[in-house]
């Protein structure tokens, strides 16, 4: 018992990780529902990678499907050209994107707020632009196919959903101890104390500008990595879904939803949207298109007006009202009303 | 050399409606401080409310009036309903807000219309080019610009010279000072969101005398707005427009001479080196700073 409260997150983590691998053989059995699994995985791993920059970092990147794209391409090019095996061309999409993201990063730590989230986001979309145009190398709006080969391990192609479902929940795994071994080092602490007052992060000695480009391009590194497992998945990757806004949105949606911040937050809103997404769609099918984006808008709405905290700030709040509120350590709840009333403008 | 001219007028024509969106956008970020990522959603609404107006056989410069009093009632209660509870919280509670609008809107136009494109069937007035000494024009375009600079010199006027202007000023210079002067603030928003929103909804009208709707047509222009807000300066709304004027002569520019189909890429470079090296804006006050 002792054990379990002390390292509660390893705990939880070998629970939660155990049973997820368990799922294939009694609850999603079939190609559809374990497709649909890689695909809630593949989200939650791309929030926990974007909660690095956007809830521990507390910077709205509404940019990360730059990334995405840059990771899926740079492996979906190098197979099809030079038929590198996308495992290398995962490592290289990886070191591209960290590149990119030391540049743009660099020349962005200055920016606060919304300038950097519009920055963020409007990068993605030049990125776009420029996939598009490139029709001799990307294939443009049509989009790259990728060659479908004897599938094996070693390029990353294979028979089935099974196989896939447990890459991607290494991925997630991997990507989980990632973020929890930040949270724990000293590094994560400078991240945070940068996010709650770079002032007196600066007066503590922490150099907030490194401390701002180190996670951005550790949180576009595994975002690529993402990338080259959905275009190998889909063998297929477009201008679109690669660099589209709404591949950001969807990253960010999913840590807010869950929790912004919290270790365990971006993985419950990660699976949560995807769920409800494809929910909506299946039921709404024969009503009318596009029911899935209302879903997305209105999980945007929702959290907006009455769940900033996400998730995780639900579970803080039923606790409160059983057992009575408690003065905790790093209230996420307070922290967010203080900065809010710090915001300016009035209003009743 | 008649390229080059040829290019600059159309940037100008075009770039006048551009300015006529920032415009909005910059008012409601102004005014409220709020970064509103449905604005471009309120021009297709604009778009859409002048193409279902046509099908009622509403000529569609009757439409683009009726648009002021639609734009006025719907950006108020969108205000009074949604906007007022996330109005000087944290930013990303407007993001997810105004993001999460744009979408619902986006979803609704798709369903009540198609997801493909639809325009106004059998208008083509204006679409002709007419030949003025070595330029050609298209007259869709002009009115449009002409509407436009009519619009946000009103505007401007209503800005500058009226009550109403002064108070609205003054929220955008000082919130809590303005408040303190007896300016309600709360009537300010909800009628800086009504006059924002009929000016996004007559550039929707105004776009779609020359160009087909598509639903997600609203993030293009709010791409455009977002570039146009920030040449001006986040909080200039007169430079807003000019802002507009810009990226259209940018958007025209790029296409002419080095291919259409990058003529978004100038612009977003542009974008991004001027919020990068002077996020105050092209105009920005001296000492003013982000």
């Amino acid at each position: 018992m002792s054990f379990i409260k002390k390292h509660s997150t390893v705990f939880w983590g070998i629970v939660v990780f155990a049973v997820a691998a368990t799922l294939p053989l009694w609850l999603l059995t079939g190609s559809y529902l374990q497709g649909l699994g890689v695909a809630a995985i593949v989200a939650a791993s791309l929030s926990v990678a974007w909660n690095l920059v956007g809830g521990y970092g507390g910077r709205l990147s509404f940019g990360h499907a730059a990334f995405f794209g840059l990771g899926g391409y740079t492996s979906s090019l190098l197979f099809v050209h030079f038929n590198v095996s996308p495992w290398a061309g995962a490592l290289a999409g990886m070191l591209v994107a960290g590149i990119v993201a030391i540049i743009l990063g660099s020349i962005t730590t200055h920016l606060q707020g919304i300038y950097f989230t519009l920055v963020t986001f409007v990068f993605s979309l030049l990125l776009m632009n420029l996939a598009r145009y490139a029709t001799g190398l990307t294939g443009g709006d049509v989009g790259l196919s990728i060659p479908l080969e004897q599938p094996s391990f070693a390029i990353m192609q294979f028979r089935g959903q099974t196989i896939w479902y447990y890459l991607a929940l290494a991925m997630l795994f991997i990507f989980m101890v990632v973020a929890w071994l930040i949270v724990r080092s000293p590094f994560g602490y400078r991240l945070r104390a940068t996010k709650d007052d770079v002032d007196v992060a600066r007066a503590l000695g922490v150099k907030a500008e490194k401390v701002k480009l180190e996670v951005f391009t550790l949180s576009a590194m595994m975002v690529a990595f993402a990338g080259t497992f959905l275009a190998q998945y889909e063998l297929f990757i477009d201008p679109g879904s690669a660099f589209g806004m709404d591949r950001s949105v969807e990253m960010a949606l999913g840590a807010i939803f869950g929790g912004a911040g919290t270790l365990w937050g971006p993985v419950v809103g990660g699976v949560a949207i995807v769920l409800f997404g494809e929910g909506a769609r299946v039921w709404l099918e024969d009503s009318f298109t596009g029911a899935d984006i209302i879903v997305y808008g209105a999980i945007l709405i929702a959290v907006a007006l009455w769940l900033p905290g996400g998730l995780a700030s639900l579970a803080t709040m039923v606790r409160d009202a059983i057992f009575g509120k408690r003065k905790r350590k790093g209230d996420q709840a307070s922290l967010s009303d203080a900065t809010e009333s710090n915001g300016g403008a009035h209003h009743e | 050399m008649e390229l080059l001219a040829q290019t600059l007028i159309t940037g100008i024509l075009l770039g006048g409606v551009y300015g006529l969106i920032a415009m909005g956008l910059s008012l409601a970020f102004g005014v409220m401080r709020i970064v509103n990522f449905a604005h471009g959603a309120l021009v297709a609404i604009g778009m859409y409310a002048v193409i279902a107006l046509y099908r009622a056989d509403v000529n569609p410069f009757v439409s683009l009036a009726l648009m002021v009093p639609i734009g006025l009632l719907f950006g108020a209660l969108l205000q009074g309903s949604l906007l007022n509870w996330v109005t000087g919280k944290s930013e990303l509670r407007q993001l997810l807000l105004t993001l999460g609008f744009g979408m619902v809107v986006q979803a609704v136009l798709q369903a009540l219309f198609t997801p493909g494109q639809v325009g106004l069937t059998g208008f083509a007035w204006g679409s002709q080019l007419v030949q003025v000494g070595p330029l050609y024009l298209k007259p869709a375009h002009l009115v449009g610009f002409v509407i436009a600079i009519v619009i946000a010199i009103a505007f401007a006027l209503l800005l500058r010279y009226s009550a109403l202007g002064r108070q609205m000023r003054a929220t955008v210079d000082d919130a809590e000072i303005a408040e303190s002067s007896g300016v309600r603030s709360k009537y300010i928003y909800i009628l800086a969101m009504g006059i924002g929103t009929a000016i996004a909804m007559i550039a929707g009208g105004v776009l779609v005398t020359y160009r087909p709707a598509i639903p997600t047509i609203g993030n293009e222009f709010l791409l455009i707005a977002f570039v146009a807000v920030v040449l001006g300066g986040l909080r200039n709304i007169i430079g807003a427009f000019v802002g507009g004027l810009i990226a259209g002569v940018m958007q025209q520019l790029t296409a002419a001479f080095v291919s259409p189909a990058l003529q978004d890429v100038g612009l977003f470079a542009l974008f991004i080196l001027v919020l990068i090296f002077k996020p105050a804006g092209l105009f920005s006050r001296k000492g003013e700073t982000v």
